[in-house]
């Protein structure tokens, strides 16, 4: 069984450019989380294409979970562009998605939005962010917890609606799903303000996806500021 | 990700690798601190037990507890130790081989009911117990002590604080918002929403499944005469001494040199880890 529980707010900010969804399948589930790029009518617009075509009806259970994720991906990003010209402005988004089907996950992202795995009470694995600030932590330039304050930290290299050619980065499970594993998809305002240790040790507190996410927004919450950005959660637990 | 799980000795023939790892364990080294601050009475408790026998840290697991009995209620220092007496008691029973976070848990609401039973409520404590066994630490807290891990370069809060400020926190997020203002100019922010002496204990705050220790991790279990008084930076400079006798020295210089007119009493255990 899969806990799901997902939490979005607008943080400072006027408008809510983040979306959050998932569905249950017959075999498992599929998450999805996007940060919209462009202001209102057009960030907001350009995340919420991505959730509703990557949950689009049918859900196929196909064998290549892989391709069935890129290929919802491109839809989004042609969905973003046929968006851009009706709306005459330059929508972004970044996406992280997740399908689970029976005992095996799989996920891609583009942009700054992550994925953290957690297997075995230790964090297995943890996207990549295509953005200038990762790229100085990868060069050895910054620490991994100075990604989140770096001057470069919005500055995305890949996003869907950008017009060049799609490059999702792509993960999956080598191990079986157990019960007790985890999985936490969110955008950057909430990564930023949050260490991935206490991503771990929050998990280790809770049994159920609302809790797990509860404990993480209460380390979030005193150290917002004013101004802060969107931030969304999405938590599961095999169960 | 890939695990190796065959150690080979450098420079040795190829053929000389071993089928398992030779074991090794990490070892715990502790230290405490406990001051009476400005305060006439000494209301904090602890205790560690098994620290200085290496065989029963490894067979039955370390102890470590702090309790920070209430101030401003009767008798304290009678709920702080009888939490204390009565973990450590429970302590000794624990089956290994049996879940050690509901074990945690069942010593916390025994403790609950004897403070209850004996001051009905008119006195209580803070609680925090950890257990350091097979690699791994095991931890329940109640009320608003500190429990804190230094890992490399970084601290981390491991107990979520049982008190209003937590509350109001809580219900905001419930409702869908970010801002924490009504809790901060909550008028009482700091009061306990949960602690040991209650006529029933709703919430306890705990793992339900081990945090894997690493070597150079440093865990901290302090009353909040330390952990409300010293700043993360000076908690993390404290714990990045050499020795947990060094950190205890370290946050007593801290905590004094910080001259506060009315300064709690003050406990604080250290447990490093090490192989």
């Amino acid at each position: 069984m899969i806990d799901i529980y997902s939490f979005t707010s607008p943080g400072g900010r006027e408008y809510n450019e983040d979306s959050v969804g998932f569905a249950y399948t017959p075999y498992g589930a599929v998450l999805v989380a996007a940060d919209g790029l462009g202001g209102h009518r057009g960030g907001d617009i350009a995340s919420k294409t991505v959730v509703d075509t990557v949950l689009a009806e049918p859900i196929e259970d196909t064998k290549n979970d892989k391709d069935w994720i890129k290929r919802r991906l491109e839809a989004a990003d042609r969905e973003i562009l046929d968006q851009q010209a009706a709306r005459a402005n330059k929508m972004k988004s970044t996406v992280v998605a997740l399908k689970i089907n029976g005992t095996k996950a799989t996920w891609a992202h583009v942009g700054d939005s992550r994925l953290y795995y957690i297997h075995n009470s230790r964090i297995e694995a943890v996207t990549e962010d295509h953005s200038v600030a990762f790229k100085k932590y990868r060069a050895g330039e910054i620490s991994r917890e100075e990604i989140a304050t770096d001057e470069d930290q919005s500055s995305l290299l890949r996003s869907l609606g950008s017009r060049s050619k799609l490059k999702p980065d792509f993960g999956e499970t080598t191990e079986p799903l157990t019960a007790g594993d985890g999985f936490l998809l969110c955008s950057d305002g909430f990564w930023e303000y949050i260490k991935d240790q206490e991503i771990l040790f929050d998990f280790l507190k809770t049994n159920n996806a609302q809790a797990w996410s509860e404990l993480m927004m209460l380390r979030v919450i005193e150290r917002l500021k004013d101004d802060s950005d969107n931030l969304s959660v999405i938590t599961a637990m095999i169960r | 990700m890939k695990k190796t799980n065959s150690t080979t000795l450098l420079n040795a023939p190829r053929a000389y690798t071993f089928e398992n790892p030779i074991p090794h364990y990490l070892s715990y080294r502790g230290a405490q601190l406990q001051q009476i601050g400005t305060r006439s009475y000494q209301e904090d408790s602890f205790a560690f037990v098994n620290i200085s026998d290496v065989t029963l840290m490894r067979t039955r697991g370390l102890l470590a507890v702090v309790a920070d009995g209430m101030g401003g209620m009767k008798d304290g220092k009678v709920a702080s130790e009888a939490a204390i007496s009565r973990i450590k008691a429970e302590f000794e029973k624990m089956d290994v081989s049996a879940d050690i976070p509901t074990q945690l848990q069942n010593y916390m609401v025994m403790a609950n009911d004897e403070i209850f039973g004996t001051l009905n409520a008119q006195g209580g404590s803070t609680g925090i117990i950890c257990v350091f066994y097979n690699e791994s630490l095991y931890y329940s807290s109640v009320g608003d002590s500190y429990l804190i891990l230094k890992r490399g370069d970084s601290i981390y809060h491991l107990n979520r604080k049982q008190n209003m400020f937590t509350r109001v926190c809580l219900q905001q997020i419930r409702e869908g918002s970010v801002d924490c203002t009504p809790a901060k100019t909550h008028p009482e922010k700091a009061a306990l929403t949960c602690f040991l002496g209650m006529r029933e204990l709703r919430d306890i705050d705990c793992t339900l499944r081990p945090i894997p220790l690493m070597d150079g991790d440093v865990i901290l279990l302090c009353s909040d005469g330390v952990g409300g008084v010293l700043d993360e930076a000076q908690l993390k400079e404290c714990l990045s001494a050499p020795t947990p006798e060094q950190m205890c020295r370290m946050m007593h210089e801290g905590v004094e040199a910080a001259g506060r007119r009315f300064q709690d009493n003050y406990t604080a255990l250290v447990v490093q880890c090490e192989y």
